[in-house]
C-alpha cells in the first residue's frame, strides 16, 4: 500500500481535530417531505425535498428512497391543514402545482424546481422559446427569492412542508444521565441534588441502560444526543458512552457546569462534538442567578476546556437580573475564543418554578431581546444561538416566517425535533416537560422504547397539537414556525395548550382585548 | 431531465444544550438575502463532499441502501 504523503498526514490530523472519531460519513434519513442529510463539515442538518433526496441518492450510488405517502397526498394533507391565513392561490398556480406534484409522483419531472414554475418546459423549444424560457425562469426564481425573504410573507403549512407532520424520529435526544449535582443552583430546572433521583424503589440508569438507549436512538435515526444532568462530568463511564455514540453514528454533545469532575472531563473532551459550560453571568451576576459564587470555577473550567478543544461554548440562562449583562457575556466569550454562546430562556421547571415570576425576563426585555442579541453578536463577532422557546420573541420582530424556517428556527419542537429522557429513563417531550401519563398497565414510556411510542396518535399530548392553537396564534402568520411558543411556560400559567403567555404578540393581543 | 430539488432548511451546528433545541440566529445579522445565498453554497458542498464521504462509508459498512422510515420508524435511518 502506498504510504500517505506528509501533506496527506497533515490534512488528516487537521481533519481529526475538527471531527473526532471516524464518523466522517454523511447520514441520510427519509422524511415525509423528502429527507434530512447530516453534514459534519460544515456542521449542519440539511432538510431537502423529495427531488433533492432522489438526486442525492442517485448521485451517491444509493438505492432510491421510498416514501410511504405519495407526494400528492402529502401536499393535499398540508393544504387541508392550512388555516385562514393561507395565501390565496390563483387557479393557474394551483394547476401548476398539481402538475408538478403529478410529475414528481410519476417520476416524469421536466426540470421544474419550484412549484411556481410553469409546465411549458417539455419538448424541444426553439432558440426564441428557449430564451423566453430562460428569462421566465430567471424571473420566477427572482420572484421566489423575494417571496422567501420578504418580511410579512404568509407562512402557510403547505409553504412549509417540514411542518406537515411530525418527523419520523427526533433530530436529537436530550439525555439526563444523572440528576446528581452538588451545586444546588436555586433555579435548577431538574431540581438536581447530591443524591440524584436514586430512591429505594428506583435507581438512576447506568452505562448498560444508556447504551441500550443509544442503540434505540440510532435505529430510529437520531443524529445527535445532548448529554446533561445533574452533573454528568462526574460519571466514570461518560467517556465510554461518548465512544459508544460515535460507534453507533450519533454525535455526542455535552453540557456541564464546570464545577465538578473537570480533570476527568479534560481527558475525554475530544470525544464530544461540542461542549458547553453553563455560565449565567459574570462575576457577581453569576451568584445572583445561581445563588452561590461559582464564577471563578466555571471560568477556570472554560479556559481549561478551551485549551483542549476548539468547540467549547457557554450556555446562558437569561433572567431579569443578567439581561443587561448580555453584551458583557458576548465580550467574554469572544475574549476566551469560544465557538458559541447559547441563550436559554428561564423556565418554570424544577426549582425554577419557585419564584418564577420574579426571575423571568419582563415583557419589555422580551421585546428588546432580538435587537440586543443581534447587536451584541455583530459587535463582538460571536456566534449566538437561542433556544426554541425564544422563537416568539424572534417572530415579534417579523423577520419573515420563510427566513426563520430556512434557518430551521422553530418554536416548541418537543416530541418532534427533540425528546428528553429523565435519569431513570422516562421519555419526555423535552427536558422541562413531565413524562407522559402512564398507559393502561401503569407504565410510562421509556426512552429505550422510543419507536414503539413515537407513532402513537396521542404521543406527547399537547406538544403535537399546536395546529389547534387559540387566538392570537391561530391567525398568526408565524404559527407553523413558532408553534404557539413554549408549552412548559403555558402549563405553568395554567393551560398547557394555550398560547405562550410571554410572547410579546400574545401580551399585546390580550391587553388590547381587555 | 430529473428535477434537481431544493433545500428546504438548514439547521446549523450541533446542540450541546441538554435542555432545548438551539438555533443559530447570527445569520439574521447578515439579512435574509445572505441566508438565501447560503443555501446553494451548502447544496454545492453536499454534492461535492457527499460522493467522497459516502464512498468511505460504503467501504466500512454493509448498511447501505435506502429504507422507508416514514411508515415505520423502526426501520430506522438510511445510514449512507
Amino acid at each position: 500500500m502506498r504510504k500517505p504523503s506528509w501533506l496527506q498526514r497533515v490534512l488528516d490530523v487537521a481533519r481529526d481535530q475538527r471531527l473526532p472519531r471516524d464518523a466522517q460519513a454523511l447520514r441520510f434519513r427519509v422524511e415525509q417531505f423528502g429527507a434530512i442529510v447530516q453534514s459534519l463539515n460544515p456542521r449542519a442538518l440539511v432538510f431537502v425535498d423529495r427531488d433533492y433526496a432522489r438526486q442525492w441518492t442517485a448521485r451517491n450510488g444509493l438505492a432510491a428512497p421510498r416514501w410511504a405517502e405519495p407526494e400528492a397526498e402529502a401536499g393535499t394533507r398540508a393544504k387541508t391543514q392550512t388555516r385562514t391565513r393561507t395565501r390565496t392561490r390563483t387557479r393557474a398556480e394551483t394547476q401548476t402545482q398539481t402538475r408538478a406534484e403529478t410529475r414528481a409522483e410519476t417520476g416524469t419531472g421536466t426540470g421544474t424546481e419550484t412549484e411556481t414554475e410553469t409546465p411549458t418546459r417539455t419538448g424541444s423549444p426553439s432558440a426564441t422559446d428557449s430564451l423566453t424560457g430562460i428569462t421566465k425562469r430567471v424571473l420566477q426564481k427572482a420572484r421566489a427569492l423575494v417571496r422567501a425573504v420578504s418580511p410579512g410573507t404568509a407562512a402557510t403549512l403547505d409553504d412549509n412542508p417540514i411542518t406537515v407532520a411530525p418527523l419520523s424520529a427526533p433530530l436529537e435526544a436530550h439525555l439526563q444521565l444523572t440528576n446528581r449535582c452538588n451545586a444546588g443552583c436555586k433555579g435548577c430546572y431538574t431540581g438536581a441534588s447530591p443524591q440524584g433521583d436514586n430512591t429505594s424503589e428506583n435507581r438512576e440508569w447506568q452505562l448498560a441502560q444508556w447504551q441500550r438507549t443509544i442503540d434505540e436512538l440510532a435505529a430510529a435515526g437520531v443524529f445527535h444526543v445532548a448529554l446533561g444532568g445533574g452533573e454528568s462530568a462526574v460519571l466514570p463511564w461518560l467517556g465510554e458512552l461518548a465512544d459508544y455514540c460515535w460507534q453507533r453514528g450519533i454525535v455526542p454533545n455535552l453540557t456541564t457546569s464546570g464545577l465538578d469532575g473537570l480533570p476527568a472531563l479534560l481527558e475525554i473532551a475530544d470525544r464530544f462534538g461540542q461542549i458547553n459550560v453553563s455560565l449565567d453571568g459574570l462575576g457577581d451576576a453569576y451568584a445572583a442567578v445561581r445563588g452561590f459564587d461559582g464564577f471563578a470555577r466555571a471560568d477556570a473550567a472554560i479556559r481549561a476546556l478551551r485549551q483542549r478543544k476548539r468547540e467549547i461554548g457557554i450556555n446562558v440562562v437569561v433572567t431579569r437580573s443578567n439581561f443587561t449583562q448580555l453584551d458583557a457575556i458576548f465580550a467574554y466569550a469572544k475574549k476566551q475564543r469560544l465557538s458559541e454562546v447559547e441563550l436559554l430562556r428561564f423556565k418554570p421547571s424544577g426549582r425554577g418554578a419557585r419564584g418564577y415570576d420574579e426571575v423571568r425576563c419582563t415583557d419589555a426585555q422580551h421585546r428588546l431581546f432580538l435587537p440586543i442579541v443581534l447587536a451584541g453578536a455583530k459587535r463582538h463577532r460571536i456566534r449566538v444561538k437561542v433556544d426554541c422557546s425564544y422563537t416568539p420573541m424572534l417572530a415579534f420582530h417579523d423577520p419573515g416566517p420563510a427566513v426563520l424556517a430556512q434557518l430551521a428556527v422553530f418554536g416548541c419542537t418537543g416530541g418532534d425535533f427533540l425528546i428528553g429522557a429523565k435519569a431513570q429513563g422516562q421519555l419526555t417531550a423535552c427536558s422541562f416537560a413531565a413524562p407522559p401519563p402512564p398507559d393502561n398497565n401503569g407504565a410510562r414510556p421509556r426512552v429505550d422504547e422510543l419507536r414503539s411510542y413515537w407513532n402513537r396518535p396521542d404521543a406527547f399530548g399537547v406538544f403535537r397539537q399546536w395546529r389547534n392553537a387559540d387566538e392570537p396564534c391561530r391567525s398568526c402568520t408565524y404559527l407553523s414556525v413558532c408553534r404557539g411558543g413554549c408549552r412548559v411556560v403555558a402549563a405553568h400559567a395554567g393551560t398547557p395548550a394555550a398560547p405562550d403567555p410571554e410572547c410579546p404578540s400574545v401580551v399585546r393581543f390580550r391587553s388590547s382585548s381587555r | 431531465m430529473a428535477r434537481r430539488g431544493k433545500i428546504l432548511a438548514i439547521k446549523w451546528g450541533m446542540n450541546p444544550n441538554s435542555s432545548s433545541l438551539g438555533v443559530d440566529v447570527t445569520f439574521l445579522i447578515a439579512g435574509a438575502a445572505m441566508i438565501a445565498m447560503a443555501t446553494p453554497v451548502v447544496g454545492a458542498l453536499l454534492r461535492i463532499r457527499g460522493q467522497r464521504q459516502v464512498n468511505n462509508a460504503l467501504a466500512s459498512t454493509s448498511r447501505a441502501g435506502a429504507v422507508d422510515n416514514t411508515a415505520d420508524a423502526s426501520s430506522g435511518s438510511n445510514d449512507a
